[in-house]
């Protein structure tokens, strides 16, 4: 049974004949609960929060209009069905413009009034559907504010600390050359140089995060042209050597296929390479197994990253929002910067559940023909094509 | 010149084709069929069709509703055909009636050059029971 049925209907009332005879057939289908005057109806609408209203135009003391607007404050979806006399076509009009919902003007068959009564009651129905997403929508937009705030204020964060960064870490690289010098006394060469090197690998992470940042928040200007995916795999494998090496993971790449060929920007599609790569390596961890595969499905190309990890829990597979992450340490970046990437390409990312094996497999799929381009003749992204399940994100 | 079929509901010259939605009778100005008898309530019966089956309730009538001398309740009783139906001591008729609807144009405009003038004629003609068989 739906809400509008459940919830009881208040009926407002003047002509005792209307008293006598609506509410005997408003008790087919739900309480009624009944009034004569505008004060008893405010305190039935406080009390029993109704969905539906009927009401006559004037009650024992005055005019019911105003009862309308008491009703939509309380309960936003409610419907008002207004009672009139054919000779108050001005009342009539009052209460439209006051948000009456139906009008039924006297003499009407009572037989057609409970089914403009049901009618209500479903459009109550879909009037909360309504409210309720239109509520969720707006809280969406301040939370995309939010971001927005959030993404400026990290791009100028991103932006003033890097020059100051790279002097910090071309200083610490000089400083472990200076540990290196036979001249200086080897205590303090030991005890100084794992210190140095802690600076720089930190100074390179911070490092790595920043170019992420910056990837994401503006659009690089690559050229687009034809593409050799073994070109963009040998990019996205070079950027993580070290990475592959200090993780453990195991990680077999199969040949792509002869004479493939798309067009594409191939920095910003091993960019994206490389982020999902790098995910699957952490998510297989030591003794892992990440598979990387070119395929070709029909006018489509597709670099497939597959790991044995733990997989992602379905709950957290549509989460898109930039900065959200359940790794530890994690940035919450590199599925956005896949994402915008292989948009870009007019393809997408799909992420796939590899139930029952263990692990996911994460496809960055765009079309052999290329990117689209937008009016001014660049690149331009666009969503999911609908092919494939497009899912969320996966930690990263 | 269309004819059709319908079941109408008959109190002396008062009367209401059925149709999906409910005939209600009784004297209120708010019935379906507005009789002004003392022996019916303001709202005493109503009937509904629902596919090819016609129902009556009783509303809460005080002189009651009788169908084949079997006072019934406010739960809808199917209507077999024929039965004999009371509200208080008022006798209703559930017919089958034959509609044709006729539409003729004037042949004797005023002005010939005017615009057509349609006249429709509706008749009833109620289908006897030898009929029907």
């Amino acid at each position: 049974m739906s809400q509008g049925a459940r919830s009881p209907i208040v009926v407002a009332l003047r002509d005792p004949e209307s008293i006598y005879v609506i509410p005997r057939f408003l008790n087919r289908i739900a309480t009624v609960v009944s009034s004569t005057s505008c004060t008893e109806a405010r305190e039935l609408i406080d009390r029993h929060l109704p969905s539906v209203l009927v009401l006559e135009p004037d009650l024992q003391d005055g005019d019911a209009t105003c009862l309308i607007a008491t009703l939509r404050q309380r309960v936003p979806w409610a419907q008002v069905l207004c009672i009139c006399d054919v000779d108050q076509s001005a009342r009539t009009a009052e209460f439209i413009t006051a948000g009456a919902s139906d009008v039924l003007v006297r003499p009407f068959d009572i037989g057609t009034f409970l089914p403009r009564v049901e009618h209500l009651q479903r459009a109550v129905e879909v009037r909360r559907e309504q409210i309720m997403r239109t509520a969720e929508l707006e809280e969406r937009i301040r939370h995309l504010d939010r971001i927005i705030t959030l993404g400026t204020l990290v791009a100028t964060l991103a932006h003033e600390t890097a020059n100051p960064l790279t002097t910090i870490l071309g200083n610490a690289e000089e400083l472990e050359l200076i540990f290196e010098r036979p001249e200086l006394p080897p205590a303090v060469a030991s005890e100084a140089s794992p210190l140095v090197r802690e600076i720089i690998t930190a100074c390179r992470a911070i490092t790595t995060y920043i170019r992420q940042l910056r990837a994401y928040s503006r659009r690089d200007q690559h050229e687009v042209g034809e593409v050799l995916p073994q070109n963009v795999l040998d990019i996205a494998l070079s950027l993580l050597k070290v990475k592959i090496a200090e993780s453990g993971a195991e990680i077999s790449v199969d040949p792509p296929p002869a004479q493939l060929c798309f067009r594409g920007q191939p920095i910003e599609l091993a960019q994206a390479l490389s982020n999902a790569i790098s995910n699957a390596v952490d998510a297989a961890g030591p003794g892992g197994h990440v598979a990387v595969r070119v395929v070709q499905d029909g006018d489509e190309v597709a670099f497939e990253v597959e790991d044995d990890g733990a997989g992602v829990p379905k709950d957290l597979l549509q989460n898109r929002q930039p900065f959200f992450t359940t790794k530890p340490g994690g940035t919450g970046l590199g599925l956005g910067v896949m994402m915008q990437v292989m948009e870009r390409h007019g393809g997408r990312v799909e992420i796939h559940d590899n139930t029952p094996r263990p692990g996911t497999r994460v496809r960055l799929v765009a079309p052999l023909s290329g990117p689209p381009l937008s009016s001014d003749g660049s690149s331009e992204g666009s969503t999911s094509n609908g092919r494939g399940q497009e899912v969320g994100r996966r930690e990263l | 010149m269309l004819v059709s079929r319908a079941i109408r509901v008959r109190i002396d010259a008062a009367w209401q084709v059925l149709s999906g939605t409910e005939v209600v009778i009784g004297r209120s100005p708010y019935s379906t069929i507005c009789v002004n008898h003392p022996k019916l309530s303001r709202i005493h019966a109503s009937f509904q069709r629902v596919g090819d089956r016609i129902f009556l309730r009783d509303l809460g009538s005080t002189n009651g509703t009788f169908v084949d001398g079997i006072r019934i309740g406010a739960d809808p009783v199917p209507i077999a055909p024929g039965a004999t139906i009371r509200l208080g001591d008022l006798q209703v008729f559930v017919e089958e009636v034959e509609i044709t609807n006729t539409a003729r144009r004037r042949t004797n405009r005023p002005d010939p050059s005017g615009p057509l003038d349609d006249t429709d004629t509706t008749q009833i003609q109620v289908i006897p029971d030898e009929a029907k068989r």
